[in-house]
């Protein structure tokens, strides 16, 4: 009986070695899944954020840093999609918006999941010389 | 003497130790691998965030992210996606044109084509290196050639790694302080001054036969290049062309020199050369970005015109602009997309010039 | 006794393990992303600076003009307008600041401010002060964004300074 009882005791406790064990691996791996999912996010919100700087300095869309041309906007936005995404890559969507007037421009939007940023931005009026405030957004889809 | 009881404990103590340090053994090797290549998907992304950083800023930046991880991966290009490609860690899209050598620590900079209405940067990527340049052919233009190359370079005097330019005659380099910068290596500025102060037509250069080190990139600029000539990179100062590991290229612009000595004759996995890869990708890329931009300017003069009275000079030249545009947008050839653009350059000058655009 | 105080101890430490896992959920949940606020709010300064005020009076036509002119010339009244230059600076940056009609985010308090370099008097020989939104960023306590623009030049520099904290 003791002989037996010092047997279970030894597997007994063998059965806890092993259960921290496994607890020890399933933190692990958890912990390194929710530092891949943390750098998934960061990526796509650096790309989010790489993405509106470049839109708000690049001649083709800008008079001056952050300070749209309304003729750029229009002519950019009537472009198709697959030329944007053949240069600057895929699964991205750029909006501005005039606050003054409401009126709109659209690049690749879709109806889709996406992670977002929205800064303000000034809208220059080609024809009237005037300078307005705006809002800039760009998503990246997930 | 053991009883029964105290064979079986030993036993199952045994075979439970086995199993539990073979499963142990078995998971951190899995770990290791995987954090190893977590390792190197960090760097290969932190690199390619701070590519995206010097392209907007324009700031020179140092990255050394690859210090303590294995350097398997290369630029992998072509017309569907261009990707830093690793063996063990994934491919990661690149949409900023980069011109990249992989090494433990790069130089990243930017370099700019501006042509006023538009501007076409680009982000090189340059480990430690010392470019040797031999003037068998030693006129003011091919001088000039060289100077267009260094402008094209990064000044590392107060960066790292160093990238250092140097001249060799025959089977001599000549030393690093030859250009009169005291105990430092010719950085640009040094031996552009030196080149320009004590270099003429008169000086004559020899092939080079020089004994050159792994961080040596040989430069020779001469008449007689072939396929055939095996030492680095040959520029053919007579035919325009450029030879580097038996291959031949057109010499256009000063960026189809740089492709070539940053890709230079290392070769990738699938034995391409990385040169004559950045040279077609970059090539690739300013042809794509300049008739994107021409084809949203030309959309944007149709807006423009309404603000003009016919006939006015700015109708006049903004259909000229136009047509440049329209120009770009259905050519085929580098070469002339480029006098093109130069056309751009000056066409918007007078825009300006005339109150009909802003610069 | 023995098998029970084993138990125990890997109880406990099962409990540690969970617990470390909790905090370090929480740890990724509370980051939050300083860049886009700086980017924020250096734009959110920029653009109502730069913006049209919708008067073409040179001394009132852009919302920094309008500021500045508070300081340079109190007694100016805007032609088009009626209002002086402080008040036309004050209906924009005000209007622009609105969570609902404006352009700034319901999730950040903000405070304009401009601060010149001389001491400005108006006709009255009060200070001139110009502070537009939640003046409780004022207290030097709590983690703001600050961002800056200069306008003029010579002996009258106008700093004109956005303050920006989490609501």
């Amino acid at each position: 009986m003791k002989g037996q009882a010092a047997m279970m005791e030894k597997v007994i406790v063998m059965f806890f070695v092993v259960i921290i064990i496994v607890a020890l691996i399933i933190f692990l791996s958890g912990w390194f899944m929710l530092n891949i999912r943390t750098e998934g996010q960061r990526t796509t919100n650096e790309r989010a954020l790489f993405i509106m700087k470049n839109v708000a300095t690049n001649p083709l869309f800008v008079k001056d840093d952050s300070m749209f041309d309304d003729t750029k906007l229009t002519a950019a936005s009537d472009m198709p999609c697959e030329a944007f995404e053949k240069l600057y890559g895929e699964n991205w969507y750029i909006e501005v918006e005039n606050k003054f007037d409401g009126t709109e421009w659209k690049i690749c939007s879709q109806n889709r999941r996406n992670t977002s940023y929205i800064i303000p931005v000034n809208i220059f009026e080609k024809h009237t010389g005037l300078v307005y405030v705006g809002n800039l957004k760009v998503g990246v889809f997930i | 003497m053991l009883s029964v009881m105290q064979v079986f404990q030993i036993i199952f103590s045994l075979i439970a130790a086995v199993l539990i340090i073979t499963f142990l053994i078995s998971y951190a090797g899995d770990y290791q691998n995987i954090q190893g290549s977590a390792s190197k998907a960090r760097a290969i992304n932190d690199l390619l965030s701070t590519a995206n950083d010097v392209y907007l800023t324009g700031n020179p930046t140092t990255f050394d992210g690859f210090q303590k991880v294995d350097l398997d991966y290369y630029f992998d290009t072509g017309p569907d996606q261009d990707v830093i490609n690793s063996l063990s860690a994934g491919n990661y899209p690149v949409y900023t044109p980069l011109l990249m050598s992989p090494g433990k620590q790069m130089i990243l900079d930017r370099v700019d084509y501006d042509y006023g209405w538009w501007r076409f940067s680009l982000v090189e990527a340059l480990p430690e290196m010392k470019v040797i340049f031999t003037l068998e052919d030693n006129r003011h233009e091919t001088r000039q050639i060289v100077t267009d190359i260094l402008s094209f370079m990064p000044s590392t005097l107060y960066h790292d790694p160093p990238v250092l330019f140097g001249l060799c005659d025959d089977n001599a380099l000549l030393n690093g302080d030859f250009c009169g910068s005291g105990d430092t290596d010719c950085h640009r500025t040094y031996f552009l001054t030196y080149m320009n102060n004590n270099i003429d037509d008169t000086d004559t250069f020899s092939r080079c036969t020089a004994a050159l080190g792994s961080k040596h990139r040989l430069v020779t600029l001469s008449g007689y290049c072939s396929p055939n000539y095996v030492d680095g990179l040959c520029i053919n100062t007579n035919s325009k062309n450029v030879y580097l590991s038996g291959l031949e290229f057109e010499y256009r612009d000063t960026v189809d020199i740089l492709a070539l000595l940053i890709g230079w004759e290392n070769t990738d996995i699938l034995d391409h050369v990385q040169g004559k890869m950045l040279y077609d990708y970059i090539n690739r890329k300013f042809i794509e970005h300049a008739q994107f931009a021409s084809e949203i300017q030309s959309k944007r003069i149709d807006l423009l015109y309404a603000d003009f009275p016919s006939p006015s000079t700015c109708r006049t030249l903004l259909s000229e602009m136009k047509n440049i545009m329209d120009s770009i947008t259905s050519a085929t050839d580098k070469q002339e997309i480029i006098k093109l653009l130069a056309d751009s350059k000056s066409k918007h000058k007078s825009l300006v010039t005339n109150g009909c655009d802003y610069l | 006794m023995r098998a029970q105080s084993g138990f125990v101890m890997i109880f406990l430490l099962i409990l540690i393990l969970i617990f470390v896992v909790l905090f370090l959920v929480t740890i990724g949940s509370t980051m939050k992303n300083t860049e886009y606020t700086q980017l924020y709010s250096t734009n959110l300064l920029l653009s109502i600076l730069r913006s049209d005020t919708g008067y073409p009076d040179p001394e009132c036509k852009l919302v920094s003009d309008a500021i500045y002119c508070t300081f340079m010339n109190s007694e100016h009244i805007c032609s088009g307008s009626g209002l002086s230059c402080k008040e036309v600076a004050e209906e924009n940056v005000r209007y622009y600041l609105d969570y609902d009609n404006g352009i700034a985010k319901k999730s950040y308090k903000h405070l304009i401010i401009a601060e010149p370099d001389w001491t400005a008097i108006d006709g009255s020989g009060q200070i001139i002060r110009f502070a537009v939104g939640d003046e409780d960023l004022l207290n030097p306590r709590g983690k703001k964004t600050a961002v800056n623009e200069i306008v003029g030049s010579g002996s009258y520099i106008l700093n004109i300074r956005l303050l920006v904290t989490e609501s």
